[in-house]
Protein backbone atom coordinates (compact mmCIF):
# COMPACT_ATOMS: atom_id res chain seq x y z
CA UNK A 1 0.00 0.00 0.00
CA UNK A 2 1.27 3.46 -0.93
CA UNK A 3 3.29 5.81 1.62
CA UNK A 4 3.28 9.61 0.88
CA UNK A 5 3.14 10.72 -2.50
CA UNK A 6 6.92 11.50 -3.56
CA UNK A 7 6.16 13.17 -7.04
CA UNK A 8 3.17 14.70 -8.99
CA UNK A 9 2.81 14.31 -12.19
CA UNK A 10 0.39 16.92 -14.41
CA UNK A 11 -1.46 15.25 -17.05
CA UNK A 12 -4.10 16.13 -19.67
CA UNK A 13 -7.14 13.42 -19.86
CA UNK A 14 -7.23 13.01 -24.22
CA UNK A 15 -11.04 11.96 -23.64
CA UNK A 16 -12.61 15.17 -21.55
CA UNK A 17 -9.15 17.61 -21.37
CA UNK A 18 -9.33 17.41 -18.09
CA UNK A 19 -5.83 18.31 -16.37
CA UNK A 20 -5.41 16.56 -13.64
CA UNK A 21 -2.70 16.00 -10.98
CA UNK A 22 -1.41 12.00 -10.29
CA UNK A 23 0.48 11.23 -7.10
CA UNK A 24 2.99 8.79 -7.19
CA UNK A 25 4.10 7.18 -4.27
CA UNK A 26 7.04 4.65 -3.46
CA UNK A 27 5.18 1.62 -3.65
CA UNK A 28 3.76 2.87 -7.16
CA UNK A 29 7.77 3.13 -8.09
CA UNK A 30 8.09 -0.36 -7.20
CA UNK A 31 5.67 -2.02 -8.90
CA UNK A 32 7.31 -0.50 -11.71
CA UNK A 33 10.40 -1.55 -10.81
CA UNK A 34 8.84 -5.51 -10.38
CA UNK A 35 6.62 -5.49 -13.15
CA UNK A 36 7.81 -7.12 -16.27
CA UNK A 37 7.02 -4.36 -18.66
CA UNK A 38 9.03 -1.63 -16.19
CA UNK A 39 5.45 0.22 -15.97
CA UNK A 40 3.08 0.67 -13.43
CA UNK A 41 -0.32 2.09 -14.23
CA UNK A 42 -2.14 4.80 -11.93
CA UNK A 43 -5.66 5.30 -12.42
CA UNK A 44 -7.50 9.04 -12.21
CA UNK A 45 -11.32 8.84 -11.50
CA UNK A 46 -13.11 11.25 -14.44
CA UNK A 47 -16.81 10.09 -14.12
CA UNK A 48 -17.72 8.41 -16.43
CA UNK A 49 -14.25 6.93 -17.65
CA UNK A 50 -10.97 6.45 -16.40
CA UNK A 51 -7.49 7.89 -16.86
CA UNK A 52 -4.81 5.88 -16.52
CA UNK A 53 -1.00 7.09 -16.70
CA UNK A 54 1.50 4.77 -16.76
CA UNK A 55 5.33 5.58 -15.33
CA UNK A 56 8.63 3.85 -15.14
CA UNK A 57 10.91 3.42 -12.40
CA UNK A 58 11.90 6.62 -12.39
CA UNK A 59 8.52 8.37 -11.97
CA UNK A 60 8.70 9.62 -15.40
CA UNK A 61 5.30 9.44 -17.49
CA UNK A 62 5.46 6.77 -20.39
CA UNK A 63 1.81 7.28 -21.95
CA UNK A 64 -1.94 7.83 -20.83
CA UNK A 65 -4.53 5.96 -21.73
CA UNK A 66 -8.53 6.19 -21.32
CA UNK A 67 -10.34 3.00 -20.25
CA UNK A 68 -14.20 2.28 -19.72
CA UNK A 69 -13.82 -1.57 -18.66
CA UNK A 70 -11.96 -3.38 -16.29
CA UNK A 71 -8.95 -5.60 -17.55
CA UNK A 72 -9.66 -9.37 -15.33
CA UNK A 73 -6.63 -9.82 -13.18
CA UNK A 74 -5.40 -6.42 -13.18
CA UNK A 75 -3.99 -4.48 -10.42
CA UNK A 76 -5.10 -0.85 -10.20
CA UNK A 77 -3.77 1.62 -8.25
CA UNK A 78 -6.08 4.39 -7.82
CA UNK A 79 -4.72 8.50 -8.11
CA UNK A 80 -5.45 8.98 -3.92
CA UNK A 81 -6.90 12.62 -4.98
CA UNK A 82 -9.95 10.79 -5.70
CA UNK A 83 -9.85 9.88 -1.41
CA UNK A 84 -10.91 13.53 -1.31
CA UNK A 85 -14.44 13.14 -2.71
CA UNK A 86 -15.08 10.97 0.76
CA UNK A 87 -15.59 11.89 4.39
CA UNK A 88 -15.38 8.62 5.65
CA UNK A 89 -13.24 6.06 3.68
CA UNK A 90 -9.45 7.14 3.83
CA UNK A 91 -8.56 4.45 1.66
CA UNK A 92 -9.68 1.13 0.16
CA UNK A 93 -8.86 -2.02 -1.86
CA UNK A 94 -11.48 -4.15 -4.01
CA UNK A 95 -10.68 -7.87 -5.01
CA UNK A 96 -12.81 -8.99 -7.60
CA UNK A 97 -10.75 -10.74 -10.39
CA UNK A 98 -8.88 -7.67 -10.31
CA UNK A 99 -7.61 -5.51 -7.84
CA UNK A 100 -8.03 -1.87 -7.56
CA UNK A 101 -6.50 -0.39 -4.71
CA UNK A 102 -6.24 3.57 -3.12
CA UNK A 103 -4.48 4.74 -0.50
CA UNK A 104 -3.17 7.82 0.41
CA UNK A 105 -0.96 6.52 3.68
CA UNK A 106 -0.48 3.60 5.49
CA UNK A 107 -4.05 3.26 7.81
CA UNK A 108 -3.41 1.08 11.04
CA UNK A 109 -6.03 -1.07 10.90
CA UNK A 110 -8.33 -2.30 8.03
CA UNK A 111 -12.28 -3.16 8.06
CA UNK A 112 -11.92 -6.75 5.61
CA UNK A 113 -15.55 -8.28 4.44
CA UNK A 114 -14.84 -11.24 2.57
CA UNK A 115 -17.31 -12.77 0.30
CA UNK A 116 -17.67 -15.29 -2.55
CA UNK A 117 -15.09 -14.80 -4.65
CA UNK A 118 -15.23 -10.99 -3.69
CA UNK A 119 -13.10 -8.86 -0.87
CA UNK A 120 -12.86 -5.37 0.36
CA UNK A 121 -10.49 -3.69 3.06
CA UNK A 122 -11.71 -0.22 3.68
CA UNK A 123 -9.84 2.26 6.22
CA UNK A 124 -11.91 4.72 7.72
CA UNK A 125 -11.27 7.99 8.76
CA UNK A 126 -13.48 7.41 12.20
CA UNK A 127 -14.44 3.66 13.84
CA UNK A 128 -17.30 5.84 14.79
CA UNK A 129 -19.60 3.89 12.22
CA UNK A 130 -17.57 0.98 12.24
CA UNK A 131 -20.44 -1.34 12.98
CA UNK A 132 -22.99 0.12 10.27
CA UNK A 133 -19.83 0.19 8.14
CA UNK A 134 -19.50 -3.69 8.15
CA UNK A 135 -23.22 -4.18 7.13
CA UNK A 136 -22.67 -1.67 4.27
CA UNK A 137 -20.00 -3.44 3.12
CA UNK A 138 -21.40 -6.65 3.27
CA UNK A 139 -24.29 -5.25 1.03
CA UNK A 140 -22.09 -3.59 -1.35
CA UNK A 141 -20.31 -7.69 -1.70
CA UNK A 142 -23.59 -9.00 -2.75
CA UNK A 143 -23.92 -5.89 -5.03
CA UNK A 144 -20.17 -6.87 -6.39
CA UNK A 145 -21.25 -10.08 -6.57
CA UNK A 146 -24.09 -9.36 -8.76
CA UNK A 147 -23.21 -6.78 -10.55
CA UNK A 148 -19.53 -7.55 -11.41
CA UNK A 149 -20.16 -8.67 -15.11
CA UNK A 150 -21.35 -5.51 -16.18
CA UNK A 151 -18.57 -3.65 -13.92
CA UNK A 152 -15.53 -1.44 -15.12
CA UNK A 153 -13.60 0.80 -13.46
CA UNK A 154 -15.74 4.34 -13.48
CA UNK A 155 -18.94 2.45 -11.88
CA UNK A 156 -16.48 1.04 -9.16
CA UNK A 157 -15.43 3.71 -8.06
CA UNK A 158 -18.78 5.44 -8.40
CA UNK A 159 -20.29 2.36 -6.06
CA UNK A 160 -17.27 3.31 -3.74
CA UNK A 161 -18.81 7.25 -3.37
CA UNK A 162 -21.73 5.43 -2.58
CA UNK A 163 -20.77 3.22 0.10
CA UNK A 164 -18.63 5.87 2.07
CA UNK A 165 -21.90 8.22 1.22
CA UNK A 166 -23.89 5.62 3.49
CA UNK A 167 -21.72 4.61 6.34
CA UNK A 168 -22.60 7.00 8.81
CA UNK A 169 -27.00 6.02 7.79
CA UNK A 170 -28.40 3.38 9.51
CA UNK A 171 -28.07 0.08 6.56
CA UNK A 172 -31.29 0.19 4.35
CA UNK A 173 -32.94 -3.17 3.27
CA UNK A 174 -32.35 -4.06 -0.14
CA UNK A 175 -28.94 -1.85 -0.39
CA UNK A 176 -26.81 -4.28 -2.58
CA UNK A 177 -29.97 -3.99 -5.41
CA UNK A 178 -28.23 -0.12 -4.96
CA UNK A 179 -24.75 -1.21 -5.36
CA UNK A 180 -25.30 -3.63 -8.30
CA UNK A 181 -27.49 -0.88 -9.95
CA UNK A 182 -24.18 1.56 -9.60
CA UNK A 183 -21.97 -1.03 -10.57
CA UNK A 184 -23.73 -1.76 -13.97
CA UNK A 185 -25.04 1.96 -14.29
CA UNK A 186 -22.83 2.33 -17.84
CA UNK A 187 -25.26 -0.98 -18.96
CA UNK A 188 -28.90 0.96 -18.00
CA UNK A 189 -30.84 3.43 -19.73
CA UNK A 190 -33.42 4.98 -17.87
CA UNK A 191 -36.67 4.72 -19.23
CA UNK A 192 -39.57 6.91 -17.71
CA UNK A 193 -43.02 5.58 -18.11
CA UNK A 194 -45.27 8.56 -18.20
CA UNK A 195 -48.86 7.32 -16.91
CA UNK A 196 -47.35 6.17 -14.02
CA UNK A 197 -45.36 9.51 -13.53
CA UNK A 198 -48.21 11.44 -13.86
CA UNK A 199 -49.86 9.38 -11.15
CA UNK A 200 -47.13 9.69 -8.91
CA UNK A 201 -46.90 13.86 -9.85
CA UNK A 202 -50.36 14.10 -8.48
CA UNK A 203 -49.53 12.39 -4.79
CA UNK A 204 -45.86 13.48 -4.56
CA UNK A 205 -46.49 16.60 -2.71
CA UNK A 206 -48.46 14.13 0.44
CA UNK A 207 -44.58 12.18 0.54
CA UNK A 208 -41.58 15.02 0.73
CA UNK A 209 -39.52 13.16 2.50
CA UNK A 210 -39.24 11.15 -0.71
CA UNK A 211 -35.72 12.78 -2.14
CA UNK A 212 -38.14 16.00 -2.86
CA UNK A 213 -35.47 17.75 -4.89
CA UNK A 214 -34.37 14.81 -6.70
CA UNK A 215 -37.42 13.51 -8.28
CA UNK A 216 -38.21 16.48 -10.45
CA UNK A 217 -34.58 16.04 -12.02
CA UNK A 218 -34.91 12.03 -12.67
CA UNK A 219 -38.44 12.55 -14.51
CA UNK A 220 -36.42 14.27 -16.93
CA UNK A 221 -33.25 11.80 -17.59
CA UNK A 222 -35.93 9.76 -19.85
CA UNK A 223 -33.36 7.58 -21.82
CA UNK A 224 -30.47 8.69 -20.03
CA UNK A 225 -27.82 5.98 -19.09
CA UNK A 226 -27.53 5.36 -15.76
CA UNK A 227 -24.12 6.63 -15.15
CA UNK A 228 -24.84 10.37 -16.61
CA UNK A 229 -27.41 10.50 -14.39
CA UNK A 230 -25.28 9.43 -11.18
CA UNK A 231 -22.11 11.42 -12.30
CA UNK A 232 -21.30 13.89 -9.56
CA UNK A 233 -18.20 14.47 -7.79
CA UNK A 234 -19.80 14.86 -4.45
CA UNK A 235 -20.59 11.46 -3.03
CA UNK A 236 -24.07 12.52 -0.90
CA UNK A 237 -25.24 14.03 -4.54
CA UNK A 238 -24.99 10.50 -6.32
CA UNK A 239 -26.36 8.72 -3.44
CA UNK A 240 -29.19 10.79 -3.25
CA UNK A 241 -29.58 10.91 -7.04
CA UNK A 242 -29.25 6.94 -6.79
CA UNK A 243 -31.70 5.84 -4.14
CA UNK A 244 -34.27 8.61 -6.30
CA UNK A 245 -34.09 6.75 -9.31
CA UNK A 246 -34.51 3.24 -7.06
CA UNK A 247 -36.85 4.55 -5.54
CA UNK A 248 -39.34 5.66 -8.72
CA UNK A 249 -38.10 2.52 -9.99
CA UNK A 250 -39.78 0.20 -7.06
CA UNK A 251 -43.12 1.84 -7.94
CA UNK A 252 -42.64 1.37 -11.70
CA UNK A 253 -42.28 4.79 -12.34
CA UNK A 254 -39.03 4.40 -13.86
CA UNK A 255 -37.38 0.92 -15.67
CA UNK A 256 -33.72 0.45 -15.87
CA UNK A 257 -33.41 -0.76 -19.31
CA UNK A 258 -30.24 -3.53 -19.73
CA UNK A 259 -28.82 -1.95 -22.95
CA UNK A 260 -25.42 -3.60 -24.85
CA UNK B 1 -64.80 15.19 -3.55
CA UNK B 2 -66.59 11.08 -4.07
CA UNK B 3 -64.07 8.30 -3.51
CA UNK B 4 -67.09 5.93 -4.99
CA UNK B 5 -67.68 7.97 -7.71
CA UNK B 6 -63.93 8.11 -8.64
CA UNK B 7 -63.66 4.19 -8.83
CA UNK B 8 -67.34 4.02 -10.65
CA UNK B 9 -65.81 6.47 -13.26
CA UNK B 10 -62.93 4.51 -13.91
CA UNK B 11 -65.08 1.29 -14.42
CA UNK B 12 -65.76 2.67 -18.03
CA UNK B 13 -62.07 2.20 -19.00
CA UNK B 14 -61.68 -1.17 -17.07
CA UNK B 15 -64.50 -2.60 -19.44
CA UNK B 16 -62.40 -1.33 -22.23
CA UNK B 17 -58.92 -2.77 -20.87
CA UNK B 18 -60.73 -5.92 -20.00
CA UNK B 19 -62.21 -6.29 -23.74
CA UNK B 20 -61.81 -9.76 -25.09
CA UNK B 21 -60.49 -10.99 -21.64
CA UNK B 22 -61.78 -14.77 -20.26
CA UNK B 23 -62.78 -13.11 -17.05
CA UNK B 24 -64.30 -9.56 -18.99
CA UNK B 25 -68.07 -10.82 -18.95
CA UNK B 26 -67.63 -11.16 -14.79
CA UNK B 27 -66.31 -8.10 -14.50
CA UNK B 28 -68.99 -6.28 -16.83
CA UNK B 29 -71.99 -7.89 -15.16
CA UNK B 30 -70.11 -6.66 -11.61
CA UNK B 31 -69.62 -3.34 -13.55
CA UNK B 32 -73.44 -2.72 -14.56
CA UNK B 33 -74.70 -3.20 -10.82
CA UNK B 34 -72.95 -0.48 -9.66
CA UNK B 35 -74.26 2.67 -8.51
CA UNK B 36 -72.65 6.08 -9.53
CA UNK B 37 -72.33 7.73 -6.63
CA UNK B 38 -72.67 11.34 -6.53
CA UNK B 39 -70.66 14.60 -6.21
CA UNK B 40 -67.66 14.89 -8.17
CA UNK B 41 -64.90 12.37 -7.98
CA UNK B 42 -62.06 12.67 -6.09
CA UNK B 43 -59.13 13.34 -8.73
CA UNK B 44 -56.56 11.29 -6.96
CA UNK B 45 -58.92 8.34 -7.09
CA UNK B 46 -60.04 8.93 -10.20
CA UNK B 47 -56.06 8.76 -11.70
CA UNK B 48 -55.42 5.58 -9.41
CA UNK B 49 -58.21 3.62 -10.49
CA UNK B 50 -57.60 4.82 -14.18
CA UNK B 51 -54.19 3.85 -14.15
CA UNK B 52 -54.94 0.61 -12.43
CA UNK B 53 -57.44 0.34 -15.53
CA UNK B 54 -55.01 0.69 -17.93
CA UNK B 55 -52.60 -1.68 -16.21
CA UNK B 56 -54.91 -4.37 -15.28
CA UNK B 57 -54.73 -6.67 -18.08
CA UNK B 58 -50.94 -6.99 -17.59
CA UNK B 59 -51.06 -7.41 -14.01
CA UNK B 60 -53.57 -10.08 -14.34
CA UNK B 61 -50.73 -12.18 -16.08
CA UNK B 62 -48.49 -12.02 -13.11
CA UNK B 63 -47.89 -14.72 -11.47
CA UNK B 64 -48.16 -12.02 -7.95
CA UNK B 65 -49.86 -8.67 -9.34
CA UNK B 66 -49.57 -7.65 -6.06
CA UNK B 67 -45.87 -7.62 -6.43
CA UNK B 68 -45.64 -5.59 -9.35
CA UNK B 69 -44.51 -1.62 -9.74
CA UNK B 70 -47.35 -0.70 -11.00
CA UNK B 71 -49.76 -2.47 -8.25
CA UNK B 72 -47.75 -1.25 -5.79
CA UNK B 73 -47.97 2.43 -7.54
CA UNK B 74 -51.56 1.87 -7.46
CA UNK B 75 -51.54 1.18 -3.70
CA UNK B 76 -49.09 4.21 -2.47
CA UNK B 77 -51.95 6.49 -4.40
CA UNK B 78 -55.01 5.30 -2.77
CA UNK B 79 -54.02 5.04 0.45
CA UNK B 80 -52.62 8.07 0.47
CA UNK B 81 -56.48 9.49 -0.55
CA UNK B 82 -57.69 11.50 1.72
CA UNK B 83 -61.34 8.38 2.30
CA UNK B 84 -58.37 6.30 2.72
CA UNK B 85 -55.91 8.10 5.03
CA UNK B 86 -59.06 9.61 7.25
CA UNK B 87 -60.73 6.53 8.27
CA UNK B 88 -57.10 5.35 8.88
CA UNK B 89 -56.34 8.22 11.03
CA UNK B 90 -59.83 7.56 12.91
CA UNK B 91 -59.22 3.88 13.41
CA UNK B 92 -55.84 4.47 14.97
CA UNK B 93 -57.28 6.97 17.50
CA UNK B 94 -59.99 4.86 18.28
CA UNK B 95 -58.67 1.99 19.78
CA UNK B 96 -56.44 2.20 22.94
CA UNK B 97 -54.61 -0.93 23.01
CA UNK B 98 -51.66 -1.56 25.36
CA UNK B 99 -48.70 1.26 24.75
CA UNK B 100 -45.86 -1.36 24.60
CA UNK B 101 -46.69 -3.78 22.01
CA UNK B 102 -46.28 -3.12 18.58
CA UNK B 103 -48.29 -1.95 15.57
CA UNK B 104 -48.35 -4.93 12.56
CA UNK B 105 -49.01 -3.53 9.22
CA UNK B 106 -49.91 -6.87 7.90
CA UNK B 107 -48.99 -7.37 3.71
CA UNK B 108 -48.52 -3.57 3.79
CA UNK B 109 -47.66 -2.42 0.50
CA UNK B 110 -45.93 0.41 0.85
CA UNK B 111 -46.18 0.98 4.30
CA UNK B 112 -48.40 4.15 4.50
CA UNK B 113 -50.39 2.33 7.30
CA UNK B 114 -46.83 2.38 9.39
CA UNK B 115 -46.32 6.03 8.67
CA UNK B 116 -49.60 6.85 10.35
CA UNK B 117 -49.26 5.05 13.10
CA UNK B 118 -45.20 5.91 14.00
CA UNK B 119 -47.06 9.07 15.22
CA UNK B 120 -48.74 6.85 18.08
CA UNK B 121 -46.63 3.66 18.47
CA UNK B 122 -42.89 3.52 18.84
CA UNK B 123 -42.57 -0.01 17.20
CA UNK B 124 -43.69 -0.91 14.17
CA UNK B 125 -43.43 -3.87 12.28
CA UNK B 126 -43.83 -4.41 8.75
CA UNK B 127 -44.77 -7.95 7.06
CA UNK B 128 -45.14 -8.23 3.39
CA UNK B 129 -44.11 -11.00 1.00
CA UNK B 130 -42.29 -8.39 -1.33
CA UNK B 131 -38.93 -7.04 -0.39
CA UNK B 132 -39.24 -4.35 -2.98
CA UNK B 133 -42.26 -3.46 -0.73
CA UNK B 134 -40.62 -3.60 2.11
CA UNK B 135 -37.88 -1.20 0.76
CA UNK B 136 -40.68 1.48 0.05
CA UNK B 137 -41.73 0.86 3.09
CA UNK B 138 -37.92 1.46 4.82
CA UNK B 139 -37.66 4.30 2.64
CA UNK B 140 -41.10 5.51 4.19
CA UNK B 141 -40.43 5.19 7.65
CA UNK B 142 -37.10 6.71 7.85
CA UNK B 143 -38.27 9.44 5.75
CA UNK B 144 -40.94 10.36 8.73
CA UNK B 145 -38.32 10.07 11.17
CA UNK B 146 -39.01 6.62 12.82
CA UNK B 147 -36.08 4.78 14.25
CA UNK B 148 -38.00 1.94 15.96
CA UNK B 149 -38.99 -1.00 12.91
CA UNK B 150 -38.62 -4.08 12.08
CA UNK B 151 -38.78 -5.04 8.14
CA UNK B 152 -40.49 -8.66 7.66
CA UNK B 153 -40.98 -10.78 4.82
CA UNK B 154 -43.84 -13.01 4.58
CA UNK B 155 -47.87 -12.92 4.56
CA UNK B 156 -50.71 -14.04 7.27
CA UNK B 157 -49.64 -17.52 7.06
CA UNK B 158 -46.78 -17.32 8.74
CA UNK B 159 -47.55 -14.32 10.90
CA UNK B 160 -46.93 -16.03 13.94
CA UNK B 161 -43.22 -17.36 13.52
CA UNK B 162 -42.28 -13.94 12.07
CA UNK B 163 -43.32 -11.38 14.48
CA UNK B 164 -42.03 -12.15 18.10
CA UNK B 165 -42.58 -9.08 20.10
CA UNK B 166 -45.65 -8.75 21.82
CA UNK B 167 -48.14 -7.28 19.59
CA UNK B 168 -50.79 -4.14 20.51
CA UNK B 169 -53.07 -3.50 16.95
CA UNK B 170 -52.74 -5.67 13.51
CA UNK B 171 -53.62 -3.47 10.44
CA UNK B 172 -55.23 -5.07 8.22
CA UNK B 173 -55.81 -2.57 5.40
CA UNK B 174 -53.60 -2.42 1.98
CA UNK B 175 -55.04 -3.46 -1.48
CA UNK B 176 -52.51 -5.92 -0.99
CA UNK B 177 -55.24 -7.50 1.49
CA UNK B 178 -57.75 -7.90 -1.51
CA UNK B 179 -55.68 -10.73 -2.61
CA UNK B 180 -55.98 -12.71 0.51
CA UNK B 181 -59.05 -14.67 2.40
CA UNK B 182 -60.04 -12.02 4.84
CA UNK B 183 -61.27 -14.72 7.48
CA UNK B 184 -58.18 -16.66 7.11
CA UNK B 185 -56.26 -13.33 7.75
CA UNK B 186 -58.56 -12.29 10.82
CA UNK B 187 -57.85 -16.14 12.70
CA UNK B 188 -54.35 -15.88 12.03
CA UNK B 189 -54.50 -12.74 13.32
CA UNK B 190 -56.10 -12.89 16.30
CA UNK B 191 -53.53 -15.38 17.37
CA UNK B 192 -50.70 -13.25 17.50
CA UNK B 193 -52.37 -10.43 19.70
CA UNK B 194 -52.00 -9.84 23.25
CA UNK B 195 -55.37 -9.58 24.87
CA UNK B 196 -56.07 -6.01 24.73
CA UNK B 197 -54.73 -5.62 21.71
CA UNK B 198 -56.95 -4.75 18.32
CA UNK B 199 -57.08 -5.48 14.83
CA UNK B 200 -57.42 -2.78 12.63
CA UNK B 201 -59.32 -3.85 9.04
CA UNK B 202 -59.91 -1.12 6.31
CA UNK B 203 -61.44 -2.50 3.01
CA UNK B 204 -63.28 -1.71 0.44
CA UNK B 205 -66.80 -4.21 1.94
CA UNK B 206 -70.08 -4.35 0.40
CA UNK B 207 -73.28 -3.36 2.10
CA UNK B 208 -75.98 -4.97 0.10
CA UNK B 209 -74.93 -3.55 -3.10
CA UNK B 210 -71.63 -3.93 -5.04
CA UNK B 211 -68.76 -1.66 -4.31
CA UNK B 212 -67.04 -0.26 -7.48
CA UNK B 213 -64.00 -1.37 -6.42
CA UNK B 214 -65.33 -4.94 -6.44
CA UNK B 215 -64.56 -5.40 -10.50
CA UNK B 216 -60.93 -4.14 -9.79
CA UNK B 217 -60.26 -6.31 -7.69
CA UNK B 218 -62.31 -9.32 -9.33
CA UNK B 219 -60.00 -8.31 -12.70
CA UNK B 220 -56.80 -8.49 -10.54
CA UNK B 221 -58.10 -11.92 -9.40
CA UNK B 222 -58.67 -10.82 -6.26
CA UNK B 223 -60.24 -12.76 -3.59
CA UNK B 224 -64.40 -12.66 -3.62
CA UNK B 225 -66.47 -10.36 -2.88
CA UNK B 226 -67.02 -8.97 1.13
CA UNK B 227 -70.14 -8.96 2.24
CA UNK B 228 -69.76 -5.72 5.55
CA UNK B 229 -71.60 -8.20 7.91
CA UNK B 230 -69.85 -11.11 7.04
CA UNK B 231 -67.02 -9.73 8.06
CA UNK B 232 -68.22 -8.51 11.80
CA UNK B 233 -69.38 -12.28 12.25
CA UNK B 234 -65.80 -13.78 11.40
CA UNK B 235 -64.50 -10.97 13.93
CA UNK B 236 -67.25 -12.47 16.58
CA UNK B 237 -66.77 -15.90 15.86
CA UNK B 238 -62.79 -15.82 16.34
CA UNK B 239 -63.24 -13.99 19.60
CA UNK B 240 -62.78 -10.42 18.48
CA UNK B 241 -65.20 -8.24 20.96
CA UNK B 242 -65.81 -4.36 21.00
CA UNK B 243 -67.07 -4.16 17.20
CA UNK B 244 -66.75 -0.92 16.52
CA UNK B 245 -67.59 -0.20 12.50
CA UNK B 246 -67.64 3.21 10.79
CA UNK B 247 -69.02 3.35 6.85
CA UNK B 248 -66.90 5.54 4.63
CA UNK B 249 -67.83 6.43 0.90
CA UNK B 250 -65.89 3.71 -0.32
CA UNK B 251 -64.36 2.08 2.71
CA UNK B 252 -65.20 0.43 5.75
CA UNK B 253 -63.72 0.86 8.67
CA UNK B 254 -63.82 -2.17 11.24
CA UNK B 255 -61.86 -2.26 14.83
CA UNK B 256 -62.07 -5.25 17.47
CA UNK B 257 -60.52 -6.14 20.45
CA UNK B 258 -58.59 -9.69 21.77
CA UNK B 259 -60.32 -10.00 25.12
Amino acid sequence: MAARAVRVLRVTCPACGEVCEVQLDEETLAAARSSPTGLAGVADFHGDHILVLYIDADGRDRGVRVYRALQRWEVIRVNPSFLSYMSEIRGFRVSAGSVVECFQDSPRAFIKVVGKGVELEAALRSFEHASHAVAWMEEFLEGLRRGAGDADLGTLLLSILVLDSCLPLKPLWGAARAFEAALRSRRLVIRVDEAAAELFRLYAERITWLYAGALDAVLRMDGWRLIDALVARDAITVRERLFSILALERRGVVRLEVVA
Amino acid sequence: MSAWRAAHEALGRLLDSAAGAPWAREVGELAARVRPGRGGPDPLLLKAFTFLAERIPALRGEERPWEEPAFRLFSEAFMLSREFSGLLWRGLTWVKPPSYGAAVDLHSGPGVCLEVAARLWSRLVAVDPSEESLEIVEERLRGVGASSYRLVRGDYVSLAGLVREPVSIVIVASPSNWFYELREVVGRVYSVLEPGGCILLLAPLEWGEPSPVTPFVRALGGSSRLDAGYVEDWLRMEGFTKIRVRRGDLLTLMTAVKP
